[in-house]
């Protein structure tokens, strides 16, 4: 196992977007490498370029004395370079057993197979079908898959985002394992500490183009990186606000819910409130019910046992467009644009059907004056914006109705603390305009920092539900995020 | 390895299947012979769009094109050449395997939805085609030399070989390594390429795999009718009952198809022989049923009926609502 892995000048465009514009980079046998940057600086389009999904406009892929760039995908794979993806993609009817056997053959090893599952905690699920595996164990899959192809040089795509606790722990601990096995590792991350821990070596891409390259000691004291990766630094300060009167007729009133999926329970007799004008939060580990309860308030899950109340109005049963109506707007989870409209034009979808025109263009401008990148990139389609700026997208579209409640769905999942900064003061801006927010989140200080009150759901049921402020000394946050989260195994 | 043993139980069966077909078939009435010949036919037809459908998620809609390309290569081979009926089956796999390997180039860069119109587009453009070549018949089609074609014992004969043949090949790609990287293929595509499977070359052996079993098949068709004409044996209703049969019985699987061929047969088929527009009716509510009720088909629902205890074992555990 040995051959460096050399890459010269990559350049990639995609339409209007230099994704990638002239990226050297160098990985010695048995190195570890970090490759970070803001959303949209081309770190995904460099790990997918080298691995053959996008086939570069310019510049040259070499592991060892091999020439990969002009290779096709699987031919890549053989070569010794394996990706793991960021969102995992498992042959979803095949065993677990089986879809790290369709890798091992990659190279002819398939005696590998089983030491790949057992190092990667897989063993005891192996006879199930990938269908059926928790977000957790679907990104170990990942990993899985990608090891198994024996690679010289293993690359992974954030595999450690939305991981907390444990996972993350787990997550670390697992990388290092297949480091120690003398596999050259690149690495696209947002979580410093697995960087910190793991690489010697940190690219910062920006734009496509390398700014800065060392250890991670040299690049966290750059400042120039910094200015474009973590912003100007004072952005996590919180300017809390009064809290609105306790008096008010809740806007949002959930009793006793109870949902879920087929067999499975997700919620179990979850309350909670949102007054006017109010920040509330909603946390929990993975898989602890909060985008089941996002659902039943938006009416896209059915509810078994409980009711929702808006305004008064029961809408328990209702459909979800007369949901919209009531002055609820959704900002889902993974932002959801439509890719092949330009971003005016998603905009436009957000409001109300019939909307004279001189109204539509009030809100459009409401929604610019909160995110001007999006007044920018008006005539662009919203499937060539960064993640970031996609996701400001669904917040303004979200905005185009006027809610008065506006409920988020893990809108900082996978941004770029720039990013994030950037989404959580139009938050603040929203909330000054009195629309009250319900927010969905696993980023917790962030959150917290933000929201009035914060309810905690653990595997189902409310586990906290008061100040915000309380929470970051309370037990209790801890025990629904670390202590029993990582527990996928509970059949009901 | 799961499954070797498994392998060896079917190909055995199968094997023990195909010797026993083969040894009663001169003791069975010419009625009961010719209606055995249709149903290994239609089991060859729906066990090879299982191949390409099922296995590796190629869902077609043009068997026709192949069923027909084998019963007039036979058909026109032994009409105006000297080779024997045997030899002319092998041809007509041949020729259907070298059409469809022509056909890859157009419909293998095609994806999802969009192959399968493809290949409907493909059965549609043979079938004018040969509406269109006087030399063969034109619409009216042409006649076999009936003093040199097999009949009765010799046919279902024929029929059982080709029959096992595609079951021998299902039974291969259900079991084996092959197999395997099509269904990760099935699944996820790119993913499937990123992890070393060639995509290319897989999707290609599978469809003209599956179309030199169709075109032998068709040759079976030719012998069995005599005559062959384009409204016969291109008719889109063989890439229909195709994919009725092996969804009923269950795609993916291999005894799926042997259900299913049966099941469609004998309850709608043969019943409803003469009222032809009743029986489309019939054969398309059934398919958005099992579509929608039963997509692993009638074999799941067995399976599952027969094994309350081991189904409860495999549920999915908790933890798999959507994130």
């Amino acid at each position: 196992m040995s051959g460096q892995l050399a890459v010269r000048d990559l350049h990639k465009r995609f339409g209007g977007v230099q994704a990638l514009g002239g990226v050297d980079l160098l990985v010695a046998p048995g190195e570890a490498v970090a490759v970070i940057g803001p959303n949209g600086a081309g770190k995904s389009t460099l790990l997918k370029t080298i691995a053959g999904g996008h086939r570069p406009d310019r510049g040259e892929v070499w592991l060892g004395p091999d020439r990969l760039d002009r290779l096709p995908p699987h031919r890549i794979t053989r070569s010794g370079v394996a990706l793991a993806h960021q969102v995992p993609r498992p042959f979803p009817q095949l065993t677990v057993r089986d879809n790290v056997r369709v890798a091992a053959m990659a190279r002819g090893h398939g005696a590998t197979v089983e030491q790949v599952l057992t190092l990667c905690e897989l063993d005891t699920k192996a006879d199930r079908p990938a269908a059926s595996l928790a977000v957790l164990d679907l990104k170990r899959l990942e990993v899985a898959r990608a090891l198994a192809t024996d690679p010289t040089v293993l690359m992974l795509d954030e595999v450690a985002a939305g991981l907390a606790g444990r996972e993350l722990d787990e997550a670390i601990a697992l990388i290092r394992r297949i480091h120690a096995t003398g596999r050259s590792l690149l690495l696209v991350e947002h979580i410093e500490r697995v960087v910190r821990e793991i690489v010697g070596r940190v690219l910062v891409l920006d734009w496509g183009k390398p700014i800065a390259e060392g250890t991670p000691d040299e690049i966290a004291r750059d400042n120039r990186v910094r200015e474009v990766y973590l912003g100007d630094g004072s952005a996590t300060t919180s300017s809390r606000r009064p809290a609105p009167p306790p008096a008010s007729e809740p806007l949002l009133a959930v009793h006793g819910l109870t949902a879920g999926y087929g067999d499975l329970v997700a919620l179990r007799d979850v309350s909670l409130d949102v007054r006017p004008g109010e920040i509330v939060a909603v946390l929990g580990a993975n898989g602890a019910g909060k985008s089941t309860l996002c659902g039943s308030i938006m009416g896209a899950v059915r509810v078994r046992g409980g009711s929702v109340r808006v305004g008064g109005t029961e809408i328990t049963t209702a459909p979800p467009y007369r949901r919209a109506g009531l002055g609820m707007a959704y900002c889902p989870e993974g932002r959801r644009v439509f890719a092949e409209l330009t971003v005016r034009e998603n905009l436009q979808l957000g409001a109300p059907l019939r909307l004279a025109p001189q109204q539509l263009r009030e809100r459009l401008a409401e929604v610019y004056d909160i995110f001007p990148v999006l007044a920018e990139r008006g005539a662009q389609l919203a499937g060539t914006l960064s993640g970031g700026q996609q996701q400001m997208l669904a917040v303004g579209r979200a905005l185009m109705s006027r809610p008065r409640l506006l409920i988020c769905d893990e809108i900082s999942l996978g941004l770029a603390p720039v990013a994030v900064d950037t989404l959580y003061r139009a938050l603040t801006q929203i909330n000054d305009r009195g629309v009250a927010i319900l927010l969905v989140e696993q980023n917790v200080h962030r959150c917290l920092a933000l929201a009035d009150r914060a309810c905690v759901l653990s595997r189902g049921r409310l586990s906290y539900a008061g100040p915000a402020a309380d929470l970051l000394h309370d037990d209790r946050l801890d025990e629904a995020y670390f202590g029993t989260s990582d527990d996928h195994e509970t059949t009901t | 390895m799961t499954g070797r043993k498994d392998a060896t139980t079917a190909g055995a069966a199968l094997l023990v299947a195909a010797v026993v077909g083969l040894a009663v078939a001169p003791g069975l009435e010419p009625g009961v012979q010719d209606l055995g010949t249709t149903l290994l036919v239609y089991l060859t037809v729906a066990q090879a769009w299982n191949i390409l459908a099922g296995f590796a998620g190629q869902v077609s809609l043009g068997a026709a094109a192949f069923v027909a390309t084998g019963a007039y290569t036979a058909g026109l081979a032994l009409a105006h050449t000297s080779i024997g009926w045997a030899a002319a089956v092998a041809l007509a796999g041949a020729i259907a395997g070298l059409i469809a390997a022509m056909l890859a180039v157009p419909l293998l860069r095609l994806r999802g939805d969009y192959f399968t119109i493809g290949t409907l587009a493909a059965s549609i453009a043979v079938q004018a085609l040969l509406t269109n070549w006087n030399w063969a018949g034109g619409a009216s089609g042409l006649t076999l030399p009936i003093d040199r074609i097999p009949a009765g014992t010799t046919l279902l004969r024929l029929a059982v070989v080709v029959a096992a043949a595609a079951m021998g090949l299902t039974a291969y790609v259900r079991y084996s390594a092959f197999g395997l990287r099509l269904g990760a293929l099935r699944d996820n595509e790119p993913a499937a390429a990123g992890l070393g499977v060639a995509v290319y070359g897989h999707r290609f052996a599978t469809w003209v795999g599956s179309s030199v079993l169709t075109g032998m098949a068709g040759a079976v068709v030719a012998y069995q009718y005599v005559a062959v004409s384009p409204s016969g044996v291109a008719s889109v209703n063989w890439s229909l009952d195709a994919v009725l049969m092996a969804l009923v019985g269950g795609a993916g699987s291999l005894i799926g198809p042997v259900l299913g061929t049966t099941i469609v047969y004998y309850g709608l088929t043969r019943m409803l022989e003469d009222f032809q527009v009743l029986s489309l009716l019939v054969e398309g509510t059934l398919l958005v049923l099992i579509v929608r009720f039963a997509p692993a088909g009638v074999l799941a629902l067995l399976t599952r009926a027969a094994r309350p205890l081991r189904r409860a074992a495999t549920l999915p555990a908790a933890g798999t609502e959507p994130a």
